[in-house]
């Protein structure tokens, strides 16, 4: 046994040295020096309660609390212990950082163990309820621990030993952790904690009245004393959850993730940050990212030249493979078939000079709109990438006009009635008094290419392009997320910067020279909360479908909607003008 | 169809007088889409000693999408990913710049160019592309020590990984 309090702490505790782990025992506090190979029971109480203490996880308490403050245990599960805040990552499951049992009650603690004498298998990890899904990997847990406390019944509390190896690290998640919790603590805490979750129902009505009768290592019943008060919708899900044959516990514990996989993915949409999606609107990088993500799977082209319009390939000039085109070799191919082409045959010519057999060419150009050789664009007048936006360009001189009239300057967000929302056809000359942002040319570039991207991503989701739909068919839904998310800050620039306006990109292709806004940031945003929106529209989320013109530029138009002024008043309004 | 023909087309040009330091065959007879190639690490570039099963999965819409091209064999390359599944960052085959046109010959090839020529400013291993500009001869032996791990010997296609326990040498540095 190595030598004790060689290297005590400050505060009397011993710091773990290189080569040298220390061991603390749950039990009684005593804390050694472990010798290589030493079993880890405490030398003084030979409890085997134990700990090997590591930096990131020391379970002693510093500050010599004799426990943990009494207003841990009320919350009961789900209490986060702040100390663990360092160590924990909630990616990797480790229930131990959020839940801990303890013999007394249910409290927070520093990672330990203990293994029960049931069956190994039980110690799997658990499966990934999802990425970074941690809270409500955490919430499954606490339901799966109820089913599994309620079958199991809490074991014993000389069966805790602690026990981390460097496999432990690896597989963190340990389902079993959380068995004892539910015999000591008051049920009712835990019926708060569930009732807060759903926001109905009172104390001891929602999951408080299931009763876990466990007794130590027999599987006792599960009984439901409050069915009456029980949310119907919670009562839906536990009730399956209610263990059928007890006995068989891992079967019990993988039905109930079964049943808790459905609950997840109700809940999924309240709790998960992932899911900060409300309506139309996201909440978090990481909701958008998923968004953007989903769709650039969903349309893996996406970022890919657009489909050539059918007028485009039928103006396509058609030609007979002369000895011209065969050129000196006296032999061409098309090269999309690579099928030897001969004198005679008819094949599609396009603008670059290029040519194949018709058959062929077309069905590429029915995804692309370029020449399966060059990538040159076979419609005229665009780069080849922009295709949809060239149809819009009629409309660019008249929407660039309104780019003055976007609020630029904080008074107007409080007072926006004195904005104009012109409609397309009574626009007037720019309103002089309002100030124009310059031209930022550096950034028009990137801006311009999201665009163009966001329109790729618009028609491979099979969206109508930008020009069939009414022009501000994005903003009605970006307008709520984009108020919310972004724009009442407390910055007006940055309000500026970020209220969306769509007619910008159409400005691109016919306007380059115009002075415009820049608020490309919203805008690129937009776009995707645009698409994804169609794809996936409420039913519901009608206030946001004001799609009749000009009326949604920027929040202001989203503030008045909320206020009892709906789209349709605006734009009887702008009709007027 | 147009894609079957094509394909056996260029399968057999592929098979007959293939690519330099190359042997293609099918994954299965039964199948032109899946092609297995062996690629000879090019001579001269510290992969020579290697020999690397490359797949090549053709879409049912080739030639009009962009087929996949991975490394069954695990090789250390800032523009190849660093797992079993040996994704391979080729801007030809990129959605927004494939064209039909762009024969499965010069994918291979510019595969091999790869090898010849990683280019560390288009990673998909950022960090191997560091140490790739950086530190030349930490990259060159790990590349060896991949080499020797994985490509000694008949390229394997069936993609299973060594014992996961046994970890990839140089990864110590990650």
């Amino acid at each position: 046994m190595a030598s004790p309090f060689s290297s005590l702490q400050g505060n009397g505790h011993l710091d773990p040295v290189p080569g040298r782990e220390v061991v603390y025992c749950h039990d009684c506090n005593h804390e050694w020096y472990r010798a290589e190979r030493d079993p880890l029971q405490c030398t003084r109480c030979s409890s085997d309660f134990t700990e090997i203490i590591e930096p990131h996880s020391d379970p002693r308490d510093m500050d010599d609390f004799p426990s943990p403050p009494p207003d841990f245990s009320r919350f009961g599960f789900g209490f986060r212990n702040p100390r663990a805040a360092s160590y924990s990552d909630p990616d990797e499951g480790d229930v131990d950082d959020y839940l801990q049992s303890g013999r007394r009650g249910f409290f927070p603690r520093q990672p330990s163990r203990f293994s029960p004498p049931g069956p190994r298998e039980s110690n799997d990890p658990l499966p990934d309820h999802g990425d970074g899904d941690a809270t409500m990997r955490r919430f499954a847990d606490m339901l799966r621990n109820m089913n599994d406390g309620a079958a199991r019944g809490p074991p014993p509390p000389p069966s805790f030993h602690s026990r981390r190896t460097p496999d432990d690290l690896h597989f963190p998640a340990f389902p079993r952790v959380q068995r004892a919790a539910f015999r000591s603590g008051p049920i009712s805490v835990d019926a708060t904690s569930v009732t807060i979750t759903t926001g109905r129902g009172g104390p001891g009505s929602d999951f408080g009245t299931y009763v876990f009768l466990g007794h130590p290592r027999i599987p006792g019943p599960v009984r439901r004393t409050n069915n009456r008060g029980a949310p119907r919708l919670f009562a839906h899900i536990m009730n399956p959850a209610l263990p059928p044959d007890a006995n068989d516990r891992n079967r019990q514990v993988g039905a109930g993730l079964q049943q808790f996989g459905f609950l997840q993915e109700f809940l999924s949409t309240l709790l998960n940050p992932q899911m900060a999606v409300h309506g139309d609107g996201v909440y978090t990088q990481e909701a958008l990212d998923r968004i953007i993500t989903t769709l650039m799977e969903a349309n893996p082209q996406s970022n890919a030249a657009p489909p050539a319009s059918q007028t485009a390939i039928e103006q396509l000039e058609q030609k007979q493979v002369d000895d011209e085109m065969l050129g000196s070799e006296g032999k061409a191919e098309c090269t999309i078939c690579i099928e030897e082409l001969h004198k005679g045959d008819q094949v599609l010519f396009l603008p670059c000079k290029h040519w194949f057999h018709g058959d062929c060419v077309k069905l590429w150009l029915r995804q692309h709109n370029t020449c399966p050789i060059c990538r040159a664009p076979i419609e005229a007048g665009g780069d080849g990438r922009n295709n949809a936006q060239q149809q819009q360009a009629p409309d660019a001189a008249t929407e660039q006009r309104q780019q003055p009239r976007i609020p630029t300057a904080a008074p107007n967000v409080l007072f926006p009635e004195p904005l104009s929302f012109p409609s397309p056809s009574s626009h007037q000359p720019s309103q002089a008094g309002r100030p124009e942002r310059p031209e930022r040319p550096d950034r028009l570039r990137t801006f311009r290419e999201n665009e163009q991207r966001l329109n790729y991503i618009r028609t491979a989701a099979g969206l109508p392009p930008p020009s069939s739909r009414p022009r501000q068919s994005r903003h009605p839904s970006l307008s709520p997320s984009s108020s919310r998310t972004y724009s009442f800050s407390d910055n007006p620039a940055s309000d500026r910067d970020t209220s969306p306006s769509l007619p910008r990109d159409r400005d691109e292709e016919s306007g380059p020279s115009q002075l415009r806004q820049d608020n490309w940031n919203l805008s690129i945003s937009g776009g995707v909360y645009g698409g994804s929106n169609a794809s996936r529209r409420r039913p519901g989320s009608g206030e946001r479908d004001n799609r009749d013109g000009q009326t949604s530029h920027n929040p202001l138009n989203w503030l008045r909607d909320h206020l009892g002024r709906g789209p349709n008043r605006n734009s009887e309004r702008d009709r007027r003008r | 169809m147009a894609s079957q023909k094509r394909i056996a087309k260029e399968l057999n040009e592929c098979m007959s007088s293939p690519p330099e330091g190359m042997t293609v065959e099918l994954a299965d007879d039964e199948d032109v889409h899946k092609w297995h190639v062996t690629l000879a690490g090019p001579p001269g570039s510290v992969y020579s000693e290697g020999k690397f099963g490359v797949v090549v999965s053709l879409p049912s819409e080739y030639p009009f999408k962009p087929p996949t091209v991975t490394f069954a064999t695990r090789i250390y390359h800032p523009n190849v990913t660093n797992d079993t599944l040996g994704n391979i960052c080729l801007a030809a085959l990129k959605p927004e710049a494939w064209k039909p046109a762009t024969k499965l010959r010069a994918v291979l090839e510019a595969v091999r160019s790869l090898l010849v020529e990683p280019q560390p400013d288009d990673p998909l291993e950022g960090r191997i592309a560091d140490e790739y500009r950086n530190d030349r001869g930490e990259f060159e032996k790990n590349v060896r020590a991949y080499i020797q791990r994985y490509a000694k010997g008949a390229a394997k296609f069936d993609a299973a990984p060594p014992t996961a326990a046994a970890g990839a040498p140089g990864n110590s540095n990650e």
